[in-house]
């Protein structure tokens, strides 16, 4: 008598799932590859980065990436600069794991102004 | 005193990925795509719409508000209130007919919250969708999604809403229709009317300039709103909060956000208002169950999620 596995079809492309550390935290997650960081904290029940809109817009989840390997999607610019996605500052929503990372959250919460593209140069109305 | 403004005509949003951006705005929520102009924004409306779009959508690097546009009656209106936001000591600027494609000329402000506006007189009426105006049908049978029937208001967050309010009812004729207002009298959140519907835009104070909190689509039943609930997690849509009621309004609503973050409402109901009512008000301890009336409280991320 042969033993016959589950037939599911063959994935192409084997999910990964790697290990986060959120270091100012002292909390750890799972994530697999194809979910961003925040997506898997959520999963996870985790509550270790503020969650937002979840869609690179807002800057509520941006964390520092400490070490490990990422991919990005589109952030908003009003949020994360060139300068700092090169520096691994960077939304949690728009970040997919390639190995497992060590993240810093919340500390962050910096007031600079957001700079969102200006749309014309008027003034206020002033009275 | 109305000064003929008549409603909200259009608002223009930033989407990092116009393809993402649409797959949301047309097959999710269900407003009509019409066109793609030659700078690539896309303008779409609900189908309820006369006329020709409500919505535009241009693709950048950072999600938000570029601007929301109230029609007036006519030209002569237009001129008028033009010189009369001169006067009051507004920026004005002119914007040529067919800069948005199917739109007459534009005159552009910005509001001491720091958000642009905008007054149109003109703009091509290609008429509801589906049914158009002589012997229509109830509702054209091949609408998508959440089948969203109108733009309807925003909601924007900013600094100055003594100096919104007063531009807004001086110059424009808005009414106050709801307001928050705290122990010593400050309004911290002010719900304007230039029709009979609850809010054509609504102001929540916060201390940065110039930032959205959402674009909102009527729908037409709490049964409609219920599905609008269904349909975000079938598509795993980032939720906000809902389905719930507001105690503000009464409005029956739940929240979302688009592909890049800016948050989307679809709601029914709503109270209606005139002209001769008088300002309904909430004290600021009763927040929570102004804005969610079965909560009673505020989700962190109603007040911080903002593009």
């Amino acid at each position: 008598m042969s033993i016959t596995k589950n037939s599911q079809p063959a994935d192409p492309a084997p999910l990964k799932r790697f290990r986060v550390w959120v270091a100012n935290r002292q909390q750890s997650f799972t994530v697999t590859s194809d979910q961003s960081l925040l997506a898997a904290m959520e999963q996870s029940g985790a509550q270790a980065i503020d969650v937002g809109c979840r869609c690179g817009g807002c800057g509520r989840c941006r964390i520092q990436v400490l070490h490990g390997q990422y991919e990005s999607k589109r952030m908003s610019r009003a949020h994360v600069s060139e300068h700092d996605e090169a520096q691994g500052l960077v939304l949690a929503c728009r970040i997919l794991a390639r190995s497992d990372l060590v993240i810093e959250s919340d500390q962050f919460q910096d007031p600079r102004q957001a700079t969102v593209e200006p749309n014309n140069n008027n003034e206020e109305c002033k009275q | 005193m109305r000064k003929g403004v008549m409603r909200p005509g259009h608002v223009q949003i930033r989407v990092l990925d116009i393809e993402e951006a649409l797959e949301h705005y047309r097959d999710l929520m269900g407003l009509i795509e019409v066109e793609t102009d030659s700078q690539g924004r896309v303008y779409l409306k609900g189908w309820t719409e006369v006329d020709k779009f409500s919505v535009v959508l241009r693709e950048a690097d950072a999600p938000g508000m570029d601007f929301m546009a109230f029609k007036v009656l006519n030209n002569q209106i237009l001129e008028q209130l033009e010189g009369e936001l001169i006067e009051y000591g507004c920026d004005v600027e002119k914007i040529p007919a067919g800069e948005l494609s199917g739109c007459g000329r534009r005159i552009r402000f910005v509001a001491p919250t720091g958000h642009s506006f905008e007054l149109f007189a003109e703009k091509e009426q290609t008429g509801r969708y589906g049914i158009g105006n002589h012997n229509p049908e109830a509702w054209p049978r091949d609408l998508k999604g959440m089948k969203a029937q109108r733009f309807d208001h925003c909601l924007l967050y900013g600094d100055d809403l003594d100096g919104t309010y007063k531009l807004f009812h001086e110059v424009l004729g808005f009414d106050i229709c709801e307001q928050v207002v705290d122990p010593d009298g400050n309004r911290l959140a002010q719900f304007l009317s230039v029709s009979m519907k609850a809010h054509d835009v609504a102001f929540i104070k916060h201390p940065e300039k110039n930032k959205f909190h959402h674009a909102s689509f009527f729908l037409e039943t709490w049964e409609d709103v219920l599905r609008a609930g269904d349909l975000i997690s079938m598509t795993d849509t980032s939720i906000d909060i809902g389905p719930t009621r507001h105690g503000i309004t009464h409005g029956q609503t739940i929240y979302f956000f688009d592909p890049s973050g800016n948050r989307n409402e679809v709601f029914c109901g709503g109270d209606a208002f005139y002209p001769d009512h008088a300002p309904i008000t909430w004290d600021a301890d009763k927040l929570g169950k102004a804005i969610f009336y079965h909560d009673r409280q505020l989700n962190e991320r109603f007040l911080t999620a903002l593009t």
